[in-house]
């Protein structure tokens, strides 16, 4: 779906058009998967956040100003509902994962060991960063955001935006310094 | 390019901080020169875009693939929907409003005349319900019910941008419609036929029409009323 059909869905959602809403969240529902997955790291939330964040759209279409993306306007939901969900009390659960025993969303199939190995590391890595640093380096890097439109996801000055990727940056490469050797070379 | 060492440090932690962004081919066309002139002269920035593309290919190769959604959550969702689920002040917290400029900004100003008369013709009437917030009431229909002193809608119509008032005024009149609610956000009016005006000639004299750009039949949501226990 383009921006411009993504408006025209969004807006027959606000009309109360079911077909509509089917369509839309069958688009964005993998998106944000992989998006609210990454950011709060928690297989056994991520189902209910994104559900969730799609009833909130269902339920604001109407309030959608057309002034950013929808997809910007839907991730920023999705942002919040997962900060929210991290926070509530019955969400305590171990930060970090042990060591190897990463969750796996779906079967890992034929990925090559280097590979595997290069997402485990990174899994862990990134898993010692706050969710609101997480989601930047995710927007950033996977999704290749300019900075101005992560910080409207996120809600926050561009210049935040930049200082935590930094942040995040720095921290990544404490805890992961041959990055670069292991993704150039795979060892 | 300054090359005083004193501002160095700065310049550096500026640019590292802008990597991320030139290593996605996400920056602007002036930053990037700034940053590529600066790149020039400095090894230690240098490096540290390789790490970035480093960092960019490992998280987009560390993938699993996206699940698509199980037919029976789409089905739930529904439920929760008709449960009428989500209560407003959380809805608030989590959508966005950032502070926004008012509709009419954002409207060709021969529309806005239009639309100024139009506001004055039906003020108090609340027929300025393009779209509710809340989708409760079908449809375009008007808040005060019983009291609706026009046909409810039965168009949408986004018109071209360039537009002027006195053609639109035009178009209307010959296409036998009045413009009966918006501009929604995106633009679209909500129009009705003129007693005795037939809404499929209407449309079709409308989509005929280069000056406008979206024209469709405003879809009743019929199901949404017919709430389970
Ligand atoms: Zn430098």
């Amino acid at each position: 779906m383009t921006d411009h059909e993504e408006g025209a869905w969004l807006e027959r959602v606000a009309e109360g058009d079911r077909a509509a809403f089917e369509r839309l969240y069958r688009a964005f529902y993998p998106r944000l998967f992989g998006y609210v997955l990454k950011v709060c790291r928690r297989p056994d939330l991520v189902e209910e956040i994104v559900n969730d964040t799609l009833l909130a759209v269902w339920r604001s279409a109407g309030r959608f100003d057309g002034r950013s993306r929808v997809s910007t306007w839907i991730f920023g939901i999705a942002y919040r509902k997962t900060l929210k969900r991290l926070a509530r009390r019955d969400a305590a659960a171990p930060a970090e994962p042990p060591a190897g025993a990463e969750p796996a969303v779906a079967a890992v199939g034929a990925l090559r060991l280097e590979r595997r190995e290069l997402r485990d590391a990174l899994d862990r890595a990134l898993a010692g960063l706050p969710p609101e640093q997480r989601a930047v380096v995710e927007l950033a890097y996977f999704h290749e955001l300019p900075y101005a439109e992560i910080a409207e996801i996120v809600g926050c000055p561009v210049n935040t935006v930049k200082t935590r990727m930094f942040h995040a940056r720095r921290r990544l490469r404490e805890r992961l310094p041959a990055l670069g050797v292991t993704a150039a070379e795979g060892r | 390019m300054s090359g005083a060492a004193g501002d160095r440090p700065t310049r550096c932690r500026e640019v590292q901080e802008l990597l991320p962004w030139l290593a996605t081919a996400t920056l602007d066309a002036a930053e990037r020169e700034r940053v590529e002139a600066h790149l020039d002269g400095c090894p230690g920035c240098r490096a540290e875009l390789e790490r970035c593309e480093a960092e960019r290919a490992a998280v987009r190769t560390a993938r699993d693939l996206a699940p698509a959604p199980h037919p029976a959550q789409l089905a739930r969702l529904f439920d929760r929907i008709e449960r009428g689920e989500l209560d407003d002040e959380e809805l608030g917290e989590v959508v966005a409003r950032p502070p926004r400029r008012s509709l009419l900004a954002r409207t060709p100003r021969a529309v806005r005349w239009l639309i100024a008369a139009q506001i004055a013709a039906f003020a108090g009437l609340g027929l300025w319900a393009l779209r509710a917030d809340e989708a409760a009431s079908p449809g375009f229909r008007t808040l005060s019910a019983g009291q609706e002193s026009s046909a409810p809608a039965r168009l949408r119509v986004v018109f071209a941008a360039e537009a002027t008032e006195s053609e639109i005024r035009a178009l209307l009149l010959a296409a036998g419609l009045e413009i009966v609610g918006g501009p929604s956000p995106l633009g679209a009016y909500a129009l009705a036929p003129r007693p005795g005006g037939d809404p499929r000639a209407a449309l079709a004299t409308l989509r005929s029409d280069p000056r406008v750009r979206f024209a469709e039949p405003v879809a009743g949501a019929p199901e949404r009323d017919a709430a389970r226990p």
